[in-house]
């Protein structure tokens, strides 16, 4: 038998009515995660301000200061070789300024 | 209790103010439509509960931007669901075709006789042959079938002309009812 469009639209009205009407749950739900999301935006920047970046900072900073050291530290010990094959790289890559 | 429209649009200024009260009452009047037509807007059933709960976060945190000469608050509201719902659909279609979610079981399609007067069989091929209309006359299909909206708000939530709408929705028909007949 062909469906008229009042069968279809019955058809599928009856299909989303077979859903679960609590809207007692969902409101406790929605408020419960609101309540959440207030108390992690109050807290959440404050906490990321003073562990994310402090703890990134000295990293770097802790890095950055090894590299300097490590770079003065093992500059004098390098053989004369390794300054001469700097020197002829430096005029393969830039031969303008090697004149 | 029976709302107006301006009431709720009085309920849309409290929540602005930060009473939760306000939105309690939004839900009890406007979730279980909503609820009704995120779980067969969406492709994946078990995300509706959550998503339905966003709508309502979305709503609450965007209440003070709401403008009553715009739309209607039951527009406003099906209108957060409808982009949350495509959104959802397109990320699980992506998460689909890079292989981090596995594509739903297909079901059955040969139902036996007894099977066929059954109830919920019989909406279990409403529901299959809903998933597989294309998502814009799905939508057009849903928002009519639930009744809450008339066609010029249904034609707002789309974002096209109540022609457009009555379009998607004779086309969606057609499909369908050529579907449930082959199933018949």
């Amino acid at each position: 038998m062909t469906k008229t469009d009042d069968d279809i639209d019955r058809l599928v009205a009856e299909l989303m009515d077979d859903q679960s009407d609590n809207t007692a749950m969902l409101s406790r739900a929605v408020l419960t995660r609101l309540a959440n999301e207030d108390r992690r935006s109050w807290s959440a920047p404050v906490a990321e301000v003073l562990t994310q970046p402090t703890s990134l900072a000295t990293m770097f900073g802790a890095l950055f200061l090894l590299t300097i050291w490590l770079g003065y530290a093992l500059t004098p010990g390098l053989s004369p070789e390794f300054w001469q094959i700097q020197s002829d790289l430096g005029t393969i890559l830039n031969p303008a300024g090697a004149k | 209790m029976h709302l107006q429209q301006a009431d709720f649009r009085d309920l849309v200024a409290a929540m602005a103010a930060g009473e939760r009260q306000a939105l309690a009452c939004l839900i009890t009047r406007f979730g279980p439509g909503l609820r009704r037509y995120v779980a067969q807007a969406l492709q994946n059933e078990a995300d509706a509960e959550d998503l339905v709960q966003d709508v309502f976060l979305k709503a609450w945190s965007n209440a003070a931007r709401y403008d009553p000469d715009k739309a209607a608050v039951s527009t406003w509201l099906y209108k957060i669901a409808s982009n949350l719902c495509i959104d959802r659909n397109r990320r699980l279609k992506y998460r689909q075709f890079i292989g981090w979610d596995t594509l739903p079981e297909p079901e059955d399609e040969s139902p036996s006789a007894s099977d066929r007067m059954d109830g919920s069989r019989r909406l279990a091929e409403v529901r299959r042959a809903m998933q597989e209309l294309p998502d814009r006359q799905r939508q057009a299909i849903l928002l009519r079938a639930g009744g809450e909206l008339t066609m010029a708000e249904i034609s707002e939530v789309m974002g096209c002309s109540s022609g457009a709408v009555e379009q998607l929705l004779v086309r969606g028909r057609a499909s369908l009812r050529a579907r449930l007949q082959e199933l018949e």
